[in-house]
């Protein structure tokens, strides 16, 4: 217990910088104004897997580690929907995730939105449409 | 108790049915399948390239096992050998998986006893692996790496020496957090006793990888049956027979080592040569089996090809169908707050068995 707390105390902070220029701050920066005159707090976020190969999951919980520590971007994953802002989808909506995502989408109040992270859950990726997957934006928007 | 499919935490979906004396679960039931997307069904016909990207994407954390054991396969229904140097980089690509994937699992497991610490220091453990991964072999999970026949990418000396430097570091430093495992009593009440799975129900399902391992089944494909470059290389096959969520999280440890010691056995002596043999569909029906030992256990592919170059079926067995259900039995007589210690020292594929 002791050795690593004291390290932490004498070494520099392993969370790195976030962008400072370039598309991605610019990104940032309109995301920060939008949350804020339009909610006037940090964006809460609820993730489902809609039947990803859990990579993406791998990857939005790395969003979490030391190194990146999303939260001081005032972006956090919340674990009920009644509490979330944004929809994060992952994989190509399986149909029997379908009505789980469905009520998960209808749990959440208003104003809403949904995020489709990963190629598969943009256009279906290398998981296609081809037997039972539908995009989730599809499938959602009214 | 339902519990899932949509849980809480950012994991996969499943559903879980809890029958509950009081705190303690008497019956788990595992209702699972929520992430079927008919994979199976979408290696009928295709390509043999097409194949491997499927194959790479059947269960994310396992990229590598998965491509390796699917390349395996298709060498073996077609006669080729991949190059020396191919085969050497995709033991190099399986071991940094196994390295990514044993952090992550040990520090999430504290985090489920509620150990935070761990699971930021293994945090940044493992990122660091993801980073050299992407650096070296172009992806972080370095998917589509691995193609039949060999490997897409070869490693320059920058690579080597980034390698190298990465495992010197995470030798460096993993240590002080096992210590930190070891000298806490607080987490170590958590996960000592907690989901024991009796050995002869490991041996009965024959249950591969940490959950084997650590109720007494002593098998590692990388031992048992091996092939390159396994054969030529040193390494111990940790086994415990406790069963217990601690024991899970030892085999873990063992084997983080054993692969930091095999990556620098690996990045020695680096054959020479191409990395990519041709490949020439075959004008006949032929078969080809492949085992590969993921972080999980053996990841197990068999692939039938067709008279035009096509697959006419393929099966892709993960470990976790033989772990699965020796769940329901390791939770049993522990309270349902152990439960997400439990799965997590499990840590199964839900997307590798839903196919
Ligand atoms: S986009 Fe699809 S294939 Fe890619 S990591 Fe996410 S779930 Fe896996």
């Amino acid at each position: 217990m002791r050795n690593p707390l004291l390290k932490a105390l004498i070494r520099k902070p392993l969370t790195e910088a976030g962008p400072a220029d370039g598309d991605l701050a610019e990104l940032g920066r309109t995301l920060e104004r939008e949350t804020r005159s339009r909610l006037g707090r940090s964006l809460a976020i609820r993730q489902v897997d809609a039947g990803s190969c859990n990579a993406c999951e791998l990857e939005i919980q790395a969003t979490a580690n030391p190194c990146y520590d999303l939260d001081r971007f005032g972006l956090h994953f919340v674990a009920s929907p009644r509490h979330a802002d944004i929809l994060l989808v992952t994989g190509p909506v399986t149909r029997n995730m379908e009505v789980a995502l469905r009520r998960t989408y209808d749990a959440m109040p208003n104003p809403k939105w949904v995020v489709a992270a990963g190629d598969c859950a943009i256009d279906g990726g290398a998981l296609p449409a081809a037997m039972r997957c539908l995009t989730a934006a599809m499938r959602l928007s009214p | 108790m339902p519990v899932g499919p949509v849980h809480a935490g950012i994991i996969e979906p499943g559903h879980f049915r809890f029958t509950a004396q009081g705190e303690t679960v008497v019956r788990l039931e595992e209702r699972l399948g929520y992430t079927h997307k008919g994979i199976d069904r979408l290696m009928r016909g295709s390509s043999i390239a097409r194949g491997a990207e499927l194959a790479q994407r059947t269960s994310g954390d396992s990229t590598v096992a998965y491509g390796w054991a699917y390349a395996q396969a298709v060498e073996a229904a077609l006669e080729v050998t991949p190059p020396p140097r191919a085969v050497w980089l995709r033991a190099i690509m399986a071991e940094l998986e196994r390295l990514a994937n044993h952090l992550n699992d040990i520090g999430a497991i504290c985090n489920d006893a509620a150990f935070a610490l761990m699971l930021a220091q293994c945090g940044t453990l493992r990122e660091q692996v993801m980073r050299a991964a992407d650096a070296v072999f172009d992806h972080r999970f370095m998917r589509d790496v691995i193609l039949p026949g060999g490997v897409a990418r070869d490693i320059d000396a920058a690579g080597r020496a980034l390698l190298e430097r990465l495992v010197h570091d995470i030798a460096r430093d993993f240590e002080p957090l096992v210590d930190l495992y070891d000298n806490t009593p607080s987490l170590l009440a958590r996960t000592v006793g907690t989901g024991i799975l009796p050995c002869d129900l490991a041996a009965q399902f024959a249950a591969g990888g940490y959950v084997g391992r650590a109720s007494g089944r002593d098998f590692d494909t990388r031992r048992d049956l091996p092939h390159a470059p396994y054969d030529k290389l040193v390494f111990e096959v940790p086994l415990r027979s406790d069963g217990d969520v601690n024991a899970r999280i030892w085999i873990r440890i063992e084997e983080t080592r054993q692969s930091l010691n095999l990556l620098g056995q690996l990045l020695k002596p680096l054959p020479d040569g191409n990395v990519l043999a041709p490949i020439t569909p075959p004008k006949e029906r032929r078969e080809g089996l492949g085992i590969v030992e993921g972080f999980r256990g053996d990841v197990l592919v068999w692939v039938a090809l067709d008279g035009h170059g096509r697959i006419s079926r393929c099966h892709m067995r993960d470990p976790s169908w033989f772990q699965w259900p020796l769940l329901e039995a390791a939770i049993e007589d522990n309270i349902i707050a152990d439960f997400p210690l439990c799965n997590k020292s499990f840590n199964c594929s839900y997307s590798g068995v839903d196919l």
